[in-house]
């Protein structure tokens, strides 16, 4: 049974009150950051919009939402991005103009939820615009897509858009206490997360925290000298490279902030042994290069781009060593970086 | 869920349902047949979503109610290959599905009922009822001419129209069109016109057993549904608007061909083996009183053929897409057939000489 996160009711109360204006449209993008909920409220709203009772949420009891329960609702189609690129393609789209073509099977209506819709690709997205176009009656598009803007303009245009937000850290907190998550860990999950509630969770099921002190730790190693970049990189590699580079990433603005003054906004979730070490060299500029660099190299591993993680990460690492080795000889004071 | 059947009774619905049943399935419960035990019947229900097909089949003795689904196609094969006139125990235990036959027992998985998803009765239906061979005629002389996966979908199916006292199939690629009427008992409010998908009429067509037994026809929102004897067929709609077919038919044409039916389908089948394979163009040249047919291909191989028709207007050529008028010319039933003409560039007509209550709309093509 499709369930709504606690901070979405107010989203969802706009929902409805659009839908008793008859004012809902045919489709909707919903964008926002990661682990925030869209594919949750994707499902909540189809489950809604399918449910024989029609009222403000799903009833749970007719047969539309028994058959939504158990994943079997004729009326109802997801496409997900699949394949090693992680793309939509366009065989998938086309399943989605037979689907549209024809009558809903149970009568409530048709729903095409579209996951991830940035990893659409040129020719898929193209044929779910015709369906966006000429929509069939009683169909309703859910799209969603944390990198909304990577999305063609002419879709964009053809949805309306329901921005979703991170919740205030006070709900995700009681959410996940709710999700069985212990005291002592959700602040610093929740950092980790960037303030996603549900990617805090997963990182918590995952055992993320264990991994988050070793990724630093294994940073000082490679400073020390005890690791190489090329082992670092492998290691890395069959992790989540994208995670693991977003960490990196999320380490840099931490210390340029530092660097321009900043109070010590998460504090206890870096090592400040190494945070101090990249702060000494008081280059905010250089960093700040490489942070663009980083990011730019993210977007690329994360696209469709034919990218080799192992090469991408040793570019990352020799970089960062270069950086950091910079530090160490231009510091003033003599203070000894490493312990 | 308990009951006894005999595997006579139980093969030939469960072969029907389960021929429904896809063996590509996304939802696993796809693959499944939904068995329903009431009373002395037992329902048997197979789904791809598109289509739905209901089957019964009768009891030896009173069963002790219930719903379950099972692998259709293990079932049928466990079924084909017990020993004819053989009894066969259905019992449900703790989610799985045992099989008796005398010596044999078989254990299926089984997924719930409520799992399935069956089409229920739409309530504001328009019900017709026709006799079988009526509907199989009008399908049958029809149904050539429907799109296969044309990306106008509302071309991949058949429009079924119902007017005061008539019942209308009209199908058409954009090339040609064949539409076929026949007299029923209806009184339909207003104009009804629905459009089944290509798989629903095929398969319907196929449910056709006893040409005299009645039909009766459920025509809802979503859905149309058909009682052919013991099975119930019901089939999704497009959500389209099919062409105005009577616009399409021509209304001008002034020059009429009188031509054996026979005759004429043997001289273009000929002419058609020398015609381009791709486009199988072929070339009619009208002669007062004599048609001659010419074909040829890339490799300048050619085919010319006459005939003795009845024609006396002035002159003509006109090409054509062979298959297209051997379409027409497989279906119609009469001696005679009719072609009605008015210019090289225009779509041509083709009835049977005495009766109208089929047209046929050939586009012509340029050579």
């Amino acid at each position: 049974m499709a369930e709504l996160l606690p901070w979405q009711q107010s989203i969802w109360q706009q929902v409805i009150a659009r839908h008793e204006q008859g004012r809902l449209p045919h489709a909707l993008l919903l964008n926002g950051p990661e682990g925030v909920g869209k594919r949750q409220f994707a499902e909540y709203m189809s489950a809604w919009f399918l449910c024989s009772a029609q009222q403000r949420t799903p009833c749970g009891q007719c047969r539309s939402c028994m058959l939504l329960g158990h994943g079997s609702h004729p009326d109802r189609i997801v496409i997900v991005p699949e394949g090693a690129q992680g793309t939509i393609k366009v065989d998938a789209i086309r399943q989605v103009s037979e689907f549209s073509a024809e009558t809903a099977q149970q009568g409530n209506g048709k729903v095409v939820l579209v996951q991830n819709a940035d990893r659409l690709n040129v020719q898929a997205a193209n044929a779910l615009l015709k369906n966006l176009e000429e929509p069939p009656a009683r169909t309703l598009f859910v799209l969603w897509s944390a990198h909304f803007t990577r999305l063609m303009p002419t879709i964009r245009s053809r949805c309306q858009q329901l921005a979703f937000s991170l919740p205030a850290t006070e709900d995700s907190q009681k959410w996940l206490v709710q999700q069985c998550v212990s005291a002592d860990q959700f602040p610093q999950l929740l950092n980790i997360a960037r303030g996603s509630p549900l990617k805090a969770l997963e990182y918590h099921e995952a055992n993320l925290l264990q991994v988050w002190d070793e990724w630093q730790q294994q940073l000082i190693g490679l400073q020390a000298g005890r690791v190489s970049v090329s082992e670092l990189a492998e290691l890395w590699k069959n992790r989540q490279t994208g995670m693991i580079l977003s960490w990196l990433s999320d380490w840099i603005s931490e210390a340029v902030k530092q660097m321009m003054g900043a109070a010590h906004s998460t504090t206890g979730l870096f090592q400040p042994e190494l945070l101090s070490a990249a702060i000494a060299t008081a280059r905010a500029s250089e960093w700040l290069a490489f942070y663009e660099k980083l990011n730019v190299l993210r977007v690329q591993l994360d696209g469709t781009a034919n990218l080799n993680p192992s090469l991408a990460l040793e570019m990352i690492l020799i970089e960062w060593s270069r950086l950091m080795r910079t530090s160490s000889r231009s510091r003033v004071d003599g203070k000894p970086v490493r312990n | 869920m308990k009951f006894v059947i005999s595997r006579e009774a139980l093969l030939k619905p469960l072969q029907l349902v389960a021929g429904v049943v896809e063996r590509r399935q996304t939802l696993p419960v796809l693959s499944n047949v939904l068995l329903v035990a009431e009373g002395d019947h037992l329902s048997l229900t197979g789904t791809d979503l598109e289509v739905e097909l209901v089957g019964r089949a009768k009891l030896e003795q009173p069963s002790v109610a219930g719903s379950i689904t099972v692998p259709a196609r293990k079932l049928m094969d466990i079924c084909k290959s017990l020993p004819d006139g053989s009894m066969i125990e259905f019992d449900v235990q703790e989610q799985k599905l045992v099989l008796r036959s005398g010596r044999s027992r078989f254990t299926l998985s089984t997924l719930p009922a409520s799992e399935f998803p069956s089409v229920e009765d739409s309530p504001q239906a328009f019900e017709l009822t026709l006799a079988q061979q009526q509907l199989k005629r009008l399908i049958d002389r029809t149904s050539f001419a429907m799109a296969q996966q044309d990306v106008r979908y509302y071309l991949n199916g058949m429009l079924l129209e119902v007017v005061q006292g008539r019942v209308r199939m009209v199908a058409t690629d954009g090339h040609r069109l064949a539409t076929c009427a026949c007299d029923a008992e209806v009184n339909p409010a207003e104009k009804i016109q629905v459009i089944i998908p290509r798989k629903g009429v095929l398969e319907l067509v196929r449910l056709i057993s006893d040409p005299e037994a009645p039909l009766r026809m459920l025509i809802g929102s979503n859905h149309i549904r058909a009682h052919v004897g013991d099975f119930v067929f019901t089939s999704k709609l497009v959500d389209g608007r099919f062409p105005d077919y009577e616009r399409v038919v021509p209304r001008n044409g002034n020059k009429t061909l009188l031509a054996d039916r026979q005759e004429l389908r043997t001289v273009l089948q000929r002419a058609a083996i020398l015609s381009n394979e791709k486009y199988r163009g072929v070339r009619l040249l009208l002669n007062p009183g004599q048609l001659q047919v010419f074909a040829n291909n890339p490799e300048q191989e050619e085919a010319e053929e006459s005939l003795l028709v009845d024609y006396d207007s002035e002159n003509m050529e006109i090409g054509f897409n062979v298959t297209y008028l051997l379409d027409v010319l497989n279906v119609v039933g009469e001696e005679q057939v009719k072609i009605i003409l008015s210019d090289p560039n225009s779509s041509v007509l083709v009835q049977e000489a005495e009766d109208t209550d089929s047209l046929y709309v050939v586009m012509p093509m340029r050579l």
